[in-house]
């Protein structure tokens, strides 16, 4: 190799005699600097969130914003976190009703049994009506009022007269969380399908293609990361779903835990709602940033265009 | 090849033929080509030149079956055109290769999308083969958007001639390409079609890529498109193995004929007509490729 390696380390002064001797490639010294640029924005991360517990804290031990009943402590919080989801608590006199062994954890299941069935529904039914309104416009012209004002409408507008035909039970939270949901994937995968590059398609046909065949090897891979970045949003918007339909259902025991954050608010118990509503939001991220990642994994040659 | 001394029999034939398209925003149908009559003979490499938007890729777009003539006749092989067909393939100004596939599966296509009676190792065979030809070898598991613009249209160029077609039509293939990897893929097209035996048909907007690879040269004029003149460039083959094909004798004098005749078009076509789009409407390529004079809403 006649080339000097121009990492930011090589001194040039020192190293023209031995240029023909230098790899292309050597490994950097680990100097203060250097974990700095690398790691800066996990150490920030860990700061800042550490300031921010710090803060609440203090905010709440010397009720600033409130007595306990409305803001808790970051460590009573952490205290309902552990009892909720793993249970071990000692009756001392100072739980509240609602606070019981593993309250989190099995509202917690409920929620995500009725959040991943729902979500099954609303994506099974979702990408087939997308493609058939994007394929056949004669689907299109008769299913599009509907969709575009469905999709348009508040979700919750339509509670009233869902309550009037279905009655309060597990149905009507389905056909909420699902009403809230689907939109996104269908009008992705919509406009997947119209969007699909001429070009591709002309190419296919010179090539031999019919109708059935521009679908299967255009129109369909073409429409995958629409599909998937309409299956993304309708995760969140289905997660809004949930919390919602919760709410306005209730239960006496067992609502989930939507109806764990609103039921324990309204029972002043607050170190329990900050503890269901951090966990909601753990859940949350997870999903959010599992599913970025999603796109990439499928649809791979999306990235560098994108650029 | 022209085979001079050889009858040249017609194998695609133009009968003053109208085609063009319709301006979907507009409501307007325009009309890209009046009155053509064109022969393609066996075997023959012509070269389609003109002003932008004088209708050659309406012209390669209704031989590819893609668009159907709205008046006169285009016969290949004494039959109408009705279609798309095996015989004739076709590399696009921009690639329209699959960006989900990589290389060697997006060359293996057409096996995929007609019947045929070759094995599964007969097509990887074919495949490799064609690979190599156009020196895409290392690169087969590679998707589309890890290449380079050359690179992209060697993949177009490959999948078009790995089922050995009868016809090569190609529009404006290397239009997008920079200029050194565009005389690389010249030499190979040319070495390529040399080889098979192939009839192309082949747009471009340059005069010297047009002398460099036609048989002939058909000269379009302005829109709606007549073919003005046809130039027989009397250069022997292969013109770019080696060398340098600007130093012949002859080129000099067919660029220059060639250049007046598309300057005269082309400075015709600025004054008479500030309508829209390429010559199409099909790709959205010519869409972009429009100046912005021509992109203006005519209304405001």
């Amino acid at each position: 190799m006649t080339q000097t390696s121009q990492e930011p380390g090589s001194k040039k002064s020192t190293d023209g005699a031995a240029l023909t001797a230098q790899p292309r490639i050597k490994d950097a010294d680990w100097t203060w600097a250097r974990i700095w640029t690398r790691y800066r924005f996990a150490i920030v991360t860990v700061i800042n969130l550490s300031v921010f517990f710090v803060i609440w804290q203090l905010l709440a031990h010397f009720e600033v914003i409130g007595p306990h009943l409305i803001f808790p402590t970051f460590t009573d919080t952490l205290r309902a976190l552990k009892i909720g989801w793993f249970g071990g608590q000692v009756d001392d006199g100072t739980s509240f009703e609602l606070l019981r062994d593993f309250v989190i954890a099995k509202n917690a299941w409920e929620s995500l049994q009725r959040y991943a069935i729902s979500m099954f529904i609303a994506i099974g039914i979702g990408i087939p009506i997308g493609l058939a309104m994007g394929g056949f416009k004669w689907v299109d012209a008769i299913l599009s009022p509907y969709v575009w004002t469905l999709s348009s409408l508040p979700r919750l507008a339509i509670y009233a007269p869902l309550v009037m035909i279905m009655g309060i039970g597990e149905s009507i939270k389905y056909a909420l969380i699902i009403l809230t949901a689907i939109f996104p994937v269908i009008i992705n995968t919509w406009a997947g399908v119209k969007t699909t590059e001429q070009s591709l398609i002309n190419a296919a046909r010179v090539f031999g293609a019919g109708r059935a065949q521009i679908y299967k090897k255009v129109v369909l891979p073409y429409t995958l990361p629409f599909v998937v970045s309409g299956i993304q949003l309708s995760l969140s918007r289905g997660l809004i779903g949930v919390v919602i339909v919760e709410f306005l259902t209730g239960a006496s025991t067992l609502g989930g835990l939507g109806w764990l954050i609103f039921r324990s608010a309204s029972a002043f118990n607050s170190a329990l709602t900050y503890a269901s509503l951090m966990s909601l939001a753990v859940f949350a991220l997870i999903l959010v940033q599992g599913t970025r990642s999603m796109e990439a994994k499928i649809a791979p040659w999306r990235q560098v265009s994108k650029t | 090849m022209t085979a001079t001394g050889q009858a040249r029999r017609p194998l695609i034939v133009a009968d003053s033929m109208t085609a063009g398209y319709e301006l979907e925003r507009e409501r307007k149908l325009l009309t890209a080509l009046e009155d053509v009559s064109l022969t393609v003979h066996e075997g023959e490499f012509l070269v389609l030149v003109g002003p932008s938007g004088c209708g050659k890729t309406t012209f390669i777009n209704v031989i590819a079956g893609l668009v159907k003539p709205w008046g006169g006749t285009v016969t290949f092989n004494g039959k109408p055109i009705d279609g798309p067909g095996e015989d004739r393939s076709m590399v696009f100004q921009d690639y329209a290769i699959m960006p989900w596939r990589t290389v060697e599966h997006n060359i293996q296509l057409p096996f995929e999308l007609r019947p045929h009676d070759f094995s599964k190792a007969d097509v990887a065979e074919k495949v490799q083969d064609i690979i190599e030809d156009v020196g895409l070898v290392g690169f087969e598991k590679s998707f589309p958007y890890e290449l380079s613009g050359g690179m992209r249209q060697r993949v177009g160029l490959a999948r078009a001639m790995v089922t050995q077609p009868k016809v090569l039509l190609a529009d404006e293939p290397f239009g997008a390409v920079d200029a050194m990897t565009r005389e690389v893929l010249q030499a190979q097209l040319e070495a390529l079609v040399m080889n098979a035996g192939q009839t192309v048909v082949f747009i471009t907007h340059s005069i010297d890529e047009a002398i460099a690879l036609g048989d002939r040269i058909a000269v379009i004029s302005n829109r709606p498109g007549k073919v003005r003149e046809i130039v027989e460039v009397d250069m022997e083959r292969p013109r770019l193995a080696e060398g340098e094909i600007t130093t012949h004798p002859r080129y000099g004098e067919l660029r220059e004929h060639l250049w007046n005749l598309v300057k005269d078009e082309a400075l015709g076509a600025r004054d008479a007509h500030h309508d829209e789009g390429d010559s199409t409407g099909d790709s959205r390529l010519d869409r972009l490729a429009t100046s912005p004079a021509t992109t203006m809403d005519p209304g405001i």
